[in-house]
């Protein structure tokens, strides 16, 4: 059931969202070009920004890139890749990373789709989706300088679409069930032909309209 | 992170046809070119062209290609999955 605050989260996460598209419109500029932080060229598989950004209070960790597959929608530009970090151990090691989704954009930074990928395509802990949706409140995409308006239009559209992503990932592990009935598991989360596992089509104008009518 | 005032839901209407309007006349942004490819091995090294594309077409940078080895901070596509993030 949607109560009135989730409601009223989701039309401030709205704003946040149209505010920072529009502010990069009016100087004639996209969120796609803004998402490459400046860079001279945008060559496929390289990370923008270079590092990635990180927010080490939350773990939260993104990145933007480009590359061919075969479930690439033909329109789209680029996308982000959303991880959570484990905290570290009181020893200090490193306990691995998660992927929480892929969001992609067309080349004029409007959103395409949602997306989960197997474990191949990340090499990550492979978490269930229970775990990543806990995570999901928790997420502060930041970044410094030119990319700070791109973290917090990803933080809005994770609030915006909080309830797709978690149905994302929860359809994410069904379909990964369900091929492991016939395969051992570890082939299927390495299976490359399997990359992109579970998408969302996103209409933002659509969603955006519905949701002022609610 | 939401600690802003919600906007009315008129006001949230009324922004999504100009935010349309303005995104149509942003000149799109500059598509992704191919990676380099990695550079030749030495002639001594050099063999049968089967070893060219190891990946396959479904995915033409996935960790089974062989590459050069840089210097830390310089691979633009993590050790080994080509999604995968940065170390930390």
């Amino acid at each position: 059931m949607r109560t009135e605050e989730e409601l009223s989260r989701r039309r401030a996460a709205a704003a946040r969202v149209v505010a920072v598209q529009w502010r990069y419109a009016r100087r004639g500029t996209s969120l796609a070009q803004a998402a490459l932080g400046g860079a001279r060229e945008f060559v496929a598989l390289r990370h923008y920004p270079r590092d990635d950004a990180i927010d080490a209070a939350s773990g939260t960790q993104f990145y933007y890139h480009a590359h061919d597959s075969r479930r690439r929608p033909p329109e789209e530009h680029g996308h982000f890749h959303l991880f959570v970090r484990a905290p570290r151990t009181a020893r200090g090691a490193a306990t691995g990373f998660v992927h929480v989704a892929a969001l992609s954009l067309d080349a004029r930074g409007l959103p395409l789709r949602w997306f989960t990928t197997n474990r191949w395509v990340t090499g990550e802990r492979f978490a269930p989706a229970d775990e990543v949706i806990a995570a999901l409140p928790r997420l502060r995409p930041s970044a410094r300088g030119r990319l700070a308006p791109v973290a917090q239009w990803l933080g809005a559209m994770v609030e915006l679409y909080a309830r797709p992503v978690a149905a994302l990932l929860r359809r994410r592990d069904a379909v990964i069930a369900r091929r492991s009935a016939g395969a051992p598991r570890e082939r299927v989360l390495e299976d490359r032909s399997l990359d992109v596992v579970t998408e969302h089509r996103i209409d933002l104008p659509a969603d955006l309209a519905r949701l002022a009518a609610t | 992170m939401n600690n802003r005032r919600t906007p009315t839901p008129r006001a949230l209407k009324d922004s999504v046809p100009a935010l349309l309007v303005a995104l149509s006349l942003v000149a799109p942004a500059t598509a992704a070119r191919a990676a380099d490819p990695p550079k030749p091995p030495p002639a001594a090294e050099v063999k049968a062209p089967a070893a060219q594309n190891p990946c396959g077409p479904a995915n033409p940078c996935a960790p089974g290609a062989k590459r050069k080895k840089r210097s830390a901070g310089d691979n633009p596509c993590g050790p080994a999955n080509p999604c995968a993030p940065k170390k930390n």
